[in-house]
């Protein structure tokens, strides 16, 4: 049989405030265990929470981006749960009055065509705690540097029907959250999470199906993987005529598959409640307004500027664009080497080519300095070193971002631009292979790269290439 | 130790004018905290440091330096109040090895005005009860009458202050826990208006009713004590914006001409008890004679004020109750099969019976297909009866009515009836619900030798009204001297 | 009004407490008395309740400051199982 499916997300990020959300430690990924906490953050009996402004004002920055509707009265509520991450047995979250409501966003496909992805709610509330397995004391540790770190939640409505508009979904939402600087969602430290919503229908019925949760999924491809694993498994059942129950599933991205959860309490029943210790509070409209003014350029705006005021093409800025750690890294190499073109054509080929090969580099994560990265180029787009000698470099720095005007000084590759030592070795190659030099007579233009190549091979890629091919071809015609 | 017969207000002066060092109060303190030990009153002395910290006050007056009037005088705090370097049980099995790494914001203000804390009291476990004998650490008795429940859950604080084994204490109050107590012990304690002292550090019972306050000998004494407690703290979200006042210097106007006084007959009709009848009879007659008027006002949903306690405090309660799970602090059960065994095991050693009667509750009324009817209910009446007493309030200065249906019950004697036991609470109650301030005074002694209370209710942040009322009564009809 | 003996028992368990038998029995007892107390709220009418809880304002949060955390001994100090720093909760099986 023929399904719909029927997708929605929610959406976790941690927001960069310099403080957690509701005490005034720390809000910084990792550290030594439990350095980051005070009594609030570790629930010590007596211990009281008091909301960060800033976290506040991030939440609303969230939801102007994406034409939210700002509450004016905002209420945080405790769901109740045991869990040891959970220092109080209660995350503070917010229910049945979020800062933000509804909105948007847009999304494209390969082919161009657009689809609208509404937006329930984005609402402010803690993380947890990290838990690590360890055998060998026989228990589970427990650091609460990440409790009590702000987190945002975009809930979206059930508008997705593939992996692939999840992911178009998702990236836009990152892309979003980047650039208005609320938060560096990095998949990998766990500071942009998402959960699945996935269920099946018959192909055109109105009846929705029974949905499955899925967790665990800390990149795109694990998104893309286990949304295609549950449709299949969803269809399967459905097509045996099995029930589809609704639960929470973590996927296992080693093993390519999900397994069904163990419930975090018993019939999910979370007690939800507005907390006596953080009373409603009011947000004003000119604090709305506030926000507004402040907001950062979107991308769209980026793309307008990269082609008015740099000269990059429109398709060169809109790839550039699409991550905001790429923007930052172009606009820092610019800074030190302000040839924008000539940067940008070497990142879209190059640089992220290179990134692209390591699939789970979902944050673009690049390890050459920006100077560093400046510097190479300068020194190719000079002369000073080869195109070959570039590259090689650049593979060189990328593992270990030594600096490449030291390695270039230290092994000697400044290119060879002199004429008349490219001509003494090209002659000697002539004399080296009689064969190449018929072949070229006869009309075989092979034979030039040839020699170009051996002379490579000689200087180890330091001879100047434009000048050594203008020169064998003087000297064999 | 006749010494510590004296007012705290007394003391002070004699402090002051250098008639005693707070060394030699401290030793007295200590001497009779150690002859009334057999009232199971204080869960912990602090000896050593309360020396230490005198001798640093009489250092400093002998060096001229302006002190407080708390300065070097011995205090004793309820067990739940957070303190660095002592234990923070809430007379709870769950946290009897609990030290807390931090003080709360009360301890920081009674440190700073230079208070000597000596000990730290007994108390219904984590504040829930009216006697004092759902204690992890044993029954407290009450000074009166060891045969007697001190009432509670501060039962340990007012024994301290009648026991003379300091000169004022801190209790807390989430449905009477301070003014039943000091009823039932003879002092004065005065639940302040939600929000005017800290909680921060004081471990949570019912965050929305929980209210930090003095147990005092005086009124005078009270007002004291609450000027060096209260204060906006920018640790708490529900703390008030209130500006400082001086109840000391600025309460008391030996007077109480004009004064209206409510009288709401949903207080009295249900009154059977001929002694706290009586007593609330001379009160009125003592007040009209005085130039106070009387003047009926209606309140007639505080009758449901109890059971919509019973709805919040308990929901609250199995909230703030749910981080004691065995991992961070507390009782670990040392055998289990899992993790979920692991916390039901832990729990149901570390905590007794009422407070897991509460929890239990707490959570049926937060529960799925429960919450509209109860909590959400209990909210609304709970709206209503704040209207109906800002309402009265339009009309009198205070409200009068008694701090409890009786005097003091015997140890023992409603144990097993934790609906009677609750009733204990019918007027000290409403109070909280409303998030307003009342006294509770010493106003006569019943048939059985125990003394009896009276209740003054105000209007938010009228302490200095109530204090003024309470004092001018206390000075010139009754007072905690005549109680034995 | 009555309540189930499963109900009880789900209510123990969403608490996280063990009750014996003869506990649960006295348990519900009590528990029935309680709510036949407390339901007595049902008969208020609460039709013309207006909502005034009391609202803060956004400017009485907190600014976004960093303040020093307690040291890794004050924060572990009190648990009754820690290594290396960390919490020790039993084992978490996913």
């Amino acid at each position: 049989m023929e399904y719909d499916v029927v997708i929605g997300l929610e959406v976790h990020s941690e927001l960069k405030t310099k403080s957690k959300v509701f005490c005034s430690c720390k809000n910084e990924f990792g550290g030594e265990p439990n350095t980051h906490c005070c009594p609030v953050c570790i629930g010590l009996p007596g211990a009281l929470p008091i909301p960060n402004k800033e976290a506040v004002k991030m939440t609303i920055k969230a939801g102007l981006a994406v034409g939210s509707q700002i509450n004016d009265i905002a209420i945080f509520e405790r769901k109740n749960y045991f869990y040891p991450d959970l220092a109080k047995a209660y995350q503070i979250s917010q229910a049945v009055r979020p800062i933000c409501i509804g909105g948007g966003v847009e999304i494209e496909d390969k082919n161009g065509h657009k689809k609208y992805i509404r937006l329930n709610r984005i609402h402010l509330e803690e993380d947890a705690g990290k838990l690590i397995h360890n055998s060998k004391i026989g228990g589970t540790m427990v650091d609460y540097n990440r409790g009590g770190v702000p987190l945002i939640e975009i809930v979206s409505e059930a508008d997705m029907s593939s992996a692939e508009e999840a992911v178009a979904y998702l990236s836009k939402l990152r892309n979003i959250l980047q650039y208005i600087e609320v938060s560096d969602c990095k998949m990998e430290q766990g500071s942009l999470r998402c959960d699945v919503n996935i269920s099946l229908k018959p192909k055109g019925s109105e009846k929705l199906g029974v949905r499955a949760e899925m967790k665990n999924l800390n990149s795109f491809r694990s998104v893309t993987r286990a949304i295609e694993y549950e449709i299949k498994r969803q269809s399967r059942l459905l097509d045996e005529g099995e029930e589809v129950i609704q639960e929470t599933r973590r996927w296992d991205d080693a093993r390519n598959r999900s397994f069904s959860m163990r419930r975090k309490e018993d019939a999910q029943d979370y007690r939800y409640f507005p907390d006596p210790d953080l009373l409603p509070f009011k947000i004003e409209r000119s604090l709305v307004e506030e926000v507004k003014r402040t907001m950062p350029k979107l991308r769209e705006e980026k793309i307008n500027d990269y082609v008015n005021d740099l000269g990059l093409s429109e398709y060169d800025a809109s790839v550039l664009t699409n991550d905001l750690n790429l923007v930052k890294y172009f606009e820092k190499v610019i800074s030190y080497f302000n040839k924008p073109k000539f940067v940008c054509n070497f990142i879209l080929t190059t640089l992220l080519k290179k990134v692209k090969e390591d699939e789970e580099n979902d944050d673009l994560v690049i390890p050459i300095e920006p100077q560093n990265f400046a510097n190479l180029l300068q020194m190719y787009e000079s002369g000073q070193i080869s195109q070959a000698i570039c590259r090689e470099l650049f593979d060189e720095i990328w593992t270990t971002n030594e600096d490449c005007l030291k390695i270039v000084k230290e092994r000697n590759l400044v290119q060879n631009n002199n004429e008349d030592e490219i001509k003494e070795m090209l002659k000697v190659l002539i004399e080296e292979f009689p064969q190449s030099v018929q072949d070229y007579k006869a009309g075989n233009t092979k034979a030039l790269s040839f020699f170009i190549g051996q002379l490579m091979k000689k200087t180890q890629g330091k001879a100047n290439a434009q000048i050594a091919s203008k020169l064998i071809k003087e000297m064999l015609d | 130790m006749e010494i510590m017969n004296e007012t705290l207000e007394n003391i002070s002066e004699m402090l002051d004018t250098k008639k005693i060092s707070s060394v030699e109060l401290v030793n007295e303190s200590l001497k009779s905290i150690e002859a009334t030990k057999d009232l199971n009153i204080l869960h912990e002395v602090c000896r050593d440091n309360a020396l230490e910290m005198a001798k640093d006050i009489d250092a400093k007056r002998a060096n001229g330096e302006k002190l407080s009037k708390l300065a070097g005088i011995p205090i004793v705090i309820k067990d739940n109040i957070s303190m660095v370097g002592t234990y923070t049980t809430c007379s709870s099995k769950f946290l009897e090895n609990y030290k807390s790494p931090y003080n709360a914001t009360v301890v920081d203000k009674l440190l700073q005005a230079g208070a000597i804390i000596v000990g730290k009291a007994n108390m219904d476990e984590f504040a829930m009860g009216s006697s004092s004998e759902n204690c992890a650490f044993g029954v407290v008795h009450n000074p009166r009458n060891p045969e007697y429940v001190p009432g509670g859950s501060s039962g340990g604080s007012a024994s301290a202050v009648a026991a003379n084994q300091c000169f004022g204490s801190l209790g807390t109050d989430t449905g009477g826990s301070i003014r039943q107590p000091s009823s039932f012990c003879g002092v004065v304690g005065l639940k302040p208006t939600y929000g005017l002292v800290s909680r921060y550090g004081v471990v949570a019972f019912a965050s929305s009713l929980d209210q930090v306050g003095p147990i005092t000998k005086t009124v005078r004494d009270n007002a004291i004590m609450l000027e060096a407690i209260a204060g906006y703290d920018n640790n708490e979200f529900t703390s008030a914006k209130h500006d400082k006042e001086s109840y000391y210097k600025d309460s008391f106007k030996n007077s109480i001409k004009g004064l209206k006084i409510g009288y709401a007959k949903e207080f009295f009709e249900s009154l059977n008890n001929q002694d706290v009848i009586k007593s609330m009879e001379n009160a009125m007659n003592f007040f009209k004679e005085n130039g106070a008027e009387i003047v009926d006002i209606e309140l007639p949903h505080i009758k449901d004020a109890l059971a919509v306690y019973y709805v919040l405090s308990s929901a609250e309660a199995a909230s703030n109750l749910a981080r004691f799970d065995g991992i961070k602090y507390g009782v670990a059960a040392k055998e289990y099969n899992d993790l979920i065994d692991f916390y039901f095991k832990s729990r149901t050693q570390g905590f007794g019976s009422e407070v897991k009667r509460r929890i239990m509750l707490g959570n049926f009324v937060l529960s799925s297909g429960y919450f509209d009817a109860y909590y959400n209910k209990a909210k609304a009446v709970q709206n209503l009866i704040i209207t109906e007493f800002s309402n009265a309030f339009k009309n009198c200065d205070v409200i009068l009515s008694p701090t409890t249906p009786t005097s003091a019950f015997k140890i023992g004697e409603k144990v097993n009836n934790p609906l009677e036991m609750y009733l204990n609470d019918i007027f000290t109650v409403p109070v909280n619900i409303a998030t307003l301030p009342a006294i509770s005074v010493p106003c006569g002694i019943a048939q059985n030798g125990m003394p009896l209370g009276m209740q003054l209710i105000g209007n938010r942040f009228s302490e200095s009204t109530l204090f003024n009322v309470a004092d001018y009564y206390e000075r010139n009809c009754f007072s905690f001297r005549e109680v034995k | 009004m009555e309540i189930t003996e499963k109900e009880i028992k789900h209510l123990a368990s969403l608490s996280r407490l063990n009750f014996t038998d003869e506990e649960l029995a006295k348990f519900s007892a009590d528990f029935k008395a309680i709510l036949d107390y407390v339901n007595e709220l049902q008969k208020v009418d609460t039709s013309n309740v207006k909502d005034n809880t009391i609202i803060r304002a956004y400017d009485e949060l907190r600014e976004d400051e960093v303040k020093p955390s307690l040291s890794n001994e004050e924060i572990v100090g009190n648990a009754p199982k820690n290594y290396n720093g960390y919490f020790i909760a039993p084992t978490v099986v996913e």
